[in-house]
Order: C-alpha cells, then structure tokens, then sequence
C-alpha cells in the first residue's frame, strides 16, 4: 500500500511539474535571468518574447530587441547575483507597474497570457521587475522589463 | 509546405526560402510609397531571403512566405538578414531591405471622394521600381516626406532617428516636406529631417550608397543629441496632427449628418411606406455613408502614420537612450531628453490614442 501511496505521489509531483507554465517556476525563470549577465545581446534577443515592454514603450522589431539588450550592456547593466523576491500573478491593473497609460493596458490585454508572471528581482544594485512569459524549452521568455523599481 | 535551401551570398550563409509552383517571388519594403489607384490592391510576395514577418489588421504576426499578399492595414517586417520582394500593382516592384518596416495603407483623396492605396516605410531601406503608372501620379514618401513619381526607379531609406533620405537612379521625382518641394533627377538624392523642409539636393553616387553606413550615423545623432532627436519627432506628429484635424472635424461632422438622414429614411418610411424611403436612403443616405466611410479612412491613415513614428522612431531613440542612461539616470542629458519623451507620449496619447484600437498594438 505504501509502494502504491509513494508511486502515486511521484506521478503526481511529475505531472505537476510538467504542467506548471515556465513563467510560474522560480528555477526556471533564475535560469532565464542568469543568461542577462552572462549570454550575448543576440542570445537575449532569442529569449525575449515580442512585442517586448520597456518601461511603456512597446518594442515590437527584433532588431529593436537586439538594440536594448546591447544597449544596456554598453550601460554597464549588471544584474549582479540576484534574488528572486516575488512571483505575482497577472491581473488588470498588472501594466500600472509598468506604464499608466491606455497603450500599456491594451498591451497587457493583447499580449499577456494569463500563465505570465510579474517576477520582482533584487540585483547587485537594485531592484527590478520582469514580465516572463511563454515556454522556451522548459524556461520562460522575458516579455518585459522595467525599474529601477 | 515552404522548401528551404542554403545559399552562399557575398560569403554569408543566408536561408533562402523557394516556392514550390510560384514562378516568381515578390516582397515589399519598408517605406512610405503611396500609388494613386482608384481601389484598395494588395501587393504579392515574389521573392524573400530569411524569415521575414507579416503583421495583420488584425495585430497578429506570422512568418511571411512567397504567394502571400500583403493588404491594406498591413505590414512587413525584416530582421538583419532578411529580403522581401513585392509586386506591387500595375507590375511596379518594391524591395524591402533588412531591419525594414513596409507599411500598405488606404487613404481617401483631398474631397474624400475616392480610395487609393499608399505604401510607406518608417523605418529602414526601400527600393521602388515604378514602370507603369496607375492613372494619376503616383507618390512615395516616409514618415517625414512624401514624394511624387513620374515613373522612376529609387530608393527610400529612414532612419534610426527618422530622416528620410530619397536617392534616385532614374527619372524624376519631387520631395516634399511640409510646405516645400525639391525636385530629384538622375543620380541625385535629399535628406529630410523629422519636422524639417527637404535639403538641397546632392549628387548620390549609388555604387557606394550603404543603408547601413548611413544609418550608423543617424543612431550616432541621436546618441550624441537625444533632446534634438525626441523634439523633432514631437514636430512632425505635430505635423501629422495638423493632418488629421481637419479630417477628424469633417468626419464628426458627416457622422453627425448621417445619423439625421438614417432618422430621415425612418421617419419616411414611417409615414410614407417603403418605396419611398429606399428612394431617399439611395438618394441621400447611401452617399453620404460612402462619404463617411472615406472621411474615417483618413482619420484612421493620419492616426496610423502617428502610431508609425512613434512605435518605430520614438521607440527606437527610447529604447537607444534609456539603456545607454540606465546607470546613470542623472546625467543632466538624459533627464531632459526622459522629460521630452513623456511630453511627445502625453501628447500622442491626446490626440491619437483615441482614434486607435487594441488591435494596433
């Protein structure tokens, strides 16, 4: 009975895991965000969903993508080591944290999938907040991103 | 299904897509083109390189292929190594470079009368070849310009911080920026800045023409005067503002109208029977909802080349600018040029924003 009790428990553990949406993973989503200090602006383009949000501004060209990634590098951005302080759910007043204006909310309304998270990171230097979004082999895509918060 | 192959070009690798029964591919560029046609035309993809994209009316976006049709409302979009060649009506081609925007609009004339097609490109490199005109003349232009076409073969590049610069191989075309025209032959081309007349004209040598050069120096004018580049945006959406007031008004106006000739029909047909009020609704209703509809058209074009500059330009200097600052967000530069910038987004929101969808974003 115990055999049977462990065994389902197990199945049940992997068929969690296997559901639960990238965005919603703390391992995953550190996983994503290690690549900011470590992987190229190319690298990061491919990891960013599209349309991308920073601040308020709609980023919707690749090489736009391309551009922030590579700009904030040559910014001297450092993500430095990170903690992950919250994992939040998307709702309707989500894109306030962002921009409060009627291009954001529509944003919100037409390109965030109700599996997004709103995840509050604290750098080496300050804090900041990333939309993660979607499944890229098993880790999220950063969709947006602001702050210093 | 889409065959791809690989094709060695110039030394790069580049993944060249070929059409399985299509004899010949055609994509579409990214500038401002508008070709006077009395209806709506599509234009159809003839020939691409990479994986450019297609943006709907309706705010999807998917990947491009050859045979497809780029419609009014619709854009095209290519990355750093991407191609696309469009047929446009009439046989005319246009050749969308990399890092392109090619937008295909629909407008209604100066009386509101008749539908045309116009093609633009707010961002990066478009080649036109315009053999056979349409009827009328045709024009051309960016985001900052437009241009008339005499039958021609040039090129129309926008850049980072949203000049546009025309550059003619063949034929004639006239610049136009606000109020100002410059007349280009054979061989000669002009910058227009955002918010600014055509400059003189200059003899371009097309053989060592590069967007890419060219470009570089437009980002490099906006690193150096980022409150330079945001404020002359703000000029030409104030420009484009001053396009669309009067076509906001008239369509207000003829909505209003409308609405007291649909009352009119029912009021007809109320006391006088049907026959009567299909004759009305023919007669006065049936025009005037044409006319309505053509006013609208406008209203949404003005709105659309607005939303265009300050997605693709307005975007692209933030973008540029604020990653540059992000460490350094005191710096006396960067906080004028963010004060800027949220003035410029205030005053879109004001006046375009409520002509927009969720749809456009």
């Amino acid at each position: 009975m115990r055999a049977v009790v462990s065994s389902l428990a197990f199945v049940l553990l992997v068929v969690a895991c296997a559901t639960v949406p990238p965005a919603q993973q703390e391992e995953a989503v550190a996983e994503t965000l290690s690549l900011i200090d470590e992987a190229d602006a190319q690298t990061l383009t491919e990891a960013s969903a599209r349309p991308f949000l920073l601040d308020g501004e709609i980023v919707e060209l690749s090489t736009d993508v391309h551009a922030l990634w590579r700009g904030l590098r040559e910014g001297d951005f450092v993500l430095g080591d990170f903690r992950i302080q919250s994992v939040d759910a998307v709702d309707g007043e989500s894109y306030l944290r962002f921009a409060d204006n009627q291009e954001v909310e529509w944003f919100f309304e037409q390109h965030v999938g109700e599996e997004a998270r709103l995840v509050t990171v604290r750098g080496r230097a300050a804090t900041y907040l990333f939309l993660m979004d979607g499944d890229r082999n098993g880790a999220p895509y950063i969709r947006g991103f602001t702050g210093p918060l | 299904m889409t065959r791809r192959m690989l094709t060695r070009i110039h030394g790069t690798v580049m993944t060249r897509r070929v059409p399985k029964k299509i004899p010949f591919a055609v994509l579409l560029l990214g500038a401002v083109l508008s070709v006077g046609v009395a209806a709506a035309e599509e234009a159809e993809v003839e020939y691409l390189e990479g994986y450019p994209e297609l943006r709907t009316s309706g705010g999807t976006t998917r990947e491009l292929d050859f045979g497809d049709r780029v419609r009014p409302g619709e854009s095209v979009r290519t990355g750093p190594h991407d191609l696309v060649e469009l047929r446009l009506p009439g046989g005319n081609l246009a050749t969308v470079h990399p890092e392109t925007v090619f937008r295909i609009d629909r407008y209604a004339d100066d009386e509101g009368e008749k539908e045309n097609t116009g093609y633009s490109n707010a961002r990066g490199h478009v080649r036109y070849r315009i053999d056979q005109l349409t009827g009328r003349e045709q024009r051309v232009g960016t985001g900052t310009a437009v241009a008339g076409v005499r039958g021609t073969e040039f090129d129309v590049f926008a850049g980072d911080d949203g000049t546009a610069l025309f550059a003619v191989e063949r034929g004639v075309i006239a610049v136009r920026g606000a109020t100002e025209e410059v007349e280009l032959r054979d061989g000669q081309g002009v910058e227009v800045r955002p918010g600014l007349e055509p400059g003189e004209p200059v003899e371009v040598d097309r053989d060592v023409l590069d967007f890419s050069d060219w470009n570089a120096e437009r980002t490099r004018a906006v690193l150096d005067d980022p409150l330079g580049s945001i404020q002359a945006v703000r000029t030409r959406m104030e420009q484009l503002a001053a396009e669309l007031r009067p076509w906001e008004e008239a369509w207000r106006e003829s909505r209003e109208r409308l609405e007291e000739l649909r009352q009119e029909r029912r009021r007809i047909e109320a006391e006088e029977g049907r026959e009567p009020a299909n004759e009305f609704y023919r007669e006065e209703v049936l025009p005037k909802e044409v006319r309505t509809s053509n006013l609208r058209l406008n209203v949404r074009y003005w709105t659309l080349s607005a939303l265009s500059l300050r997605r693709h330009v307005a975007g692209r200097i933030y973008v540029l600018v604020r990653t540059r600052y992000i460490t350094r967000p005191d710096r006396e530069l960067y906080r004028n040029y963010i004060e800027e910038h949220e003035r410029t987004v205030e005053y879109f929101r004001d006046v375009f924003v409520p002509h927009l969808s969720r749809l456009d974003i």
